[in-house]
């Protein structure tokens, strides 16, 4: 009898061993090396251009009060020379801002309001962004465009990554990705001729209410793109009202997650 | 016999010890909790934490739960207005009874309220944000100071009493995007401040917009509604 317990036991454990590999498995992100390699050198191509411009349409569908989706336009004209300095100008919508990076030091205007306010910030464009975002809760999907380790964060926060097709969209073949997070489904078009440029990036959030997608495709990008002396100067009008900048009360820190 | 149900009995323990895990998973898919639009790689929701989410998809069950019982009590009405119809009978409606729902969010504190009716539009099983203001209070924004929980609409700050809103001093460091358009403006040690409805505010930066925080009022303003302090004669 002591040997069958033994054997039940033994083959109990072996199980265990098993299935906690599938669990593992299951775990680990699936990530497919062609697509992985695009996004590679997508990311290494973004990360070696010193002074470029992109000009962005996206859109975004927002909940009204009614319940209904309703989808925002905007235009985005980022402007950066590596590795301090950024202008992005945004119109549309429901967005409208300037916001201007210069060293250390970052500024946001809001011409409807006529106001503005100044941050210190990381004089590294990457780290700068991450600040905004973890610590006044501003995110725009454009900026991960701005990192030079976008392949990096990439890898560290999908579950799976899939080469779908390379796909003739707008006269021009494109690799056609798709990924899964933990909270979004996400999809990329780089260019498969010339520059690997991410061309549209098309984003479905998954647990915001209607699930709602963002949709941004790059219009023109121009790289060595080299912006006139003082563009990156943030000068308020002399009328505007210096306002400060707040946390979100209830983001929830970085410790906390 | 006996070994065979023993070695039954271990695998079943081992599979349910092994997978329970991933089956909690399957129960993420939840439309309903307050999101910011974020990055794709950000792995984090702004919000929610992995617990929130597996906390608020065993709620999603229960919405689910009251949804088909407010289908099954249309139905009902249906049948009763048919049947009121062919016997050329009175309608008599039966009494409504509100039904909420609790949605939970340790982390901020918050619990939030609504009744089942929003869970459902006007057509059909159309999801709508679950995660909102009732819709007896509708037009009001929903306002968090640290671990207090306040709805807020047209300049006035309320707390729920057990289902009943009950008007409060508007708290400070309160952030809304609107306030009232009657405001005055009040300019006090260099800066600007908004005075609506007996609160002064002032503007500040808020998550890439303009947002006005609530303050304590410049010293000398007569606030409307408050005694003056009585001076002895």
């Amino acid at each position: 009898m002591k040997s069958y317990l033994v054997k039940i036991i033994v083959s109990a454990l072996v199980l265990v061993v098993m299935s906690s590999a599938v669990y593992a498995q299951e775990d680990d992100p699936q990530l497919d090396p062609k697509a992985m390699e695009v996004v590679q050198e997508m990311s290494d191509f973004m990360a070696s251009q010193e002074n470029f411009k992109l000009v962005i349409q996206d859109s975004i569908d927002t909940l009204d009060e009614e319940g209904q989706v309703i989808t925002l336009h905007h235009e985005r004209t980022l402007t950066v020379s590596r590795p301090d300095k950024v202008k992005v100008e945004v119109a549309g919508d429901s967005e409208n801002e300037v916001v201007t990076m210069n060293g250390g030091e970052l500024s946001m205007y809001l011409p409807e309001e006529n106001a503005y306010g100044t941050i210190e910030v990381p004089a590294n464009i990457g780290k700068a962004i991450d600040k905004l975002s973890a610590e006044y809760g501003v995110k725009r999907p454009a900026s991960q465009l701005l990192y030079t380790d976008i392949a990096d964060r990439l890898e560290k926060n999908v579950t799976s990554a899939r080469y779908i097709a390379e796909r003739e969209w707008n006269g021009k073949k494109h690799h056609h990705l798709a990924f899964q997070g933990k909270n979004v489904d996400w999809q990329l078009w780089v260019a498969a001729e010339g520059d690997p440029i991410p061309r549209k990036l098309s984003i479905h959030y998954l647990y915001a209410p209607s699930e709602p997608r963002y949709t941004m495709v790059i219009q023109r990008a121009y790289f060595n793109h080299q912006a006139a002396e003082g563009f990156f100067e943030f000068e308020p009008p002399a009328d505007a009202d210096k306002i400060e900048f707040k946390a979100p009360a209830n983001l929830v820190s970085e410790e906390e997650k | 016999m006996s070994r065979i149900r023993l070695l039954a009995v271990a695998l079943a323990a081992v599979l349910i010890l092994g997978f329970s895990e991933s089956a909690l998973g399957e129960a993420y898919v939840y439309q309903g909790q307050r999101f910011t639009y974020g990055s794709p790689f950000d792995s984090s929701p702004t919000y929610m934490s992995d617990s929130d989410m597996e906390r608020m998809a065993r709620n999603a069950e229960k919405d689910r739960e009251r949804a088909a019982s407010k289908e099954r009590m249309r139905k009902e009405s249906e049948e009763r207005r048919r049947r009121a119809r062919e016997n050329k009978e009175p309608y008599v409606p039966p009494t409504p009874v509100e039904q909420h729902l609790h949605v939970n969010i340790p982390k901020q504190n918050v619990t939030m309220d609504q009744t089942v009716d929003s869970l459902l539009a006007a057509e059909g099983n159309r999801p709508v944000p679950t995660v909102n203001v009732p819709p007896n209070r509708k037009g009001m924004k929903i306002v968090i100071v640290g671990d207090e929980f306040y709805y807020y609409g047209d300049g006035v700050f309320y707390i729920d009493n057990g289902g009943v809103l009950s008007d409060v001093p508007a708290p400070n460091n309160a952030i809304v995007f609107k306030i009232p358009q009657d405001f005055e403006t009040v300019d006090h040690q260099g800066k600007r401040l908004y005075k609506a409805k007996n609160t002064f505010y002032e503007r500040v930066m808020y998550q890439g917009g303009v947002g006005y925080m609530v303050v304590d009022g410049p010293p000398g303003v007569q606030v409307e509604g408050l005694e003056k302090e009585k001076t002895p004669e």
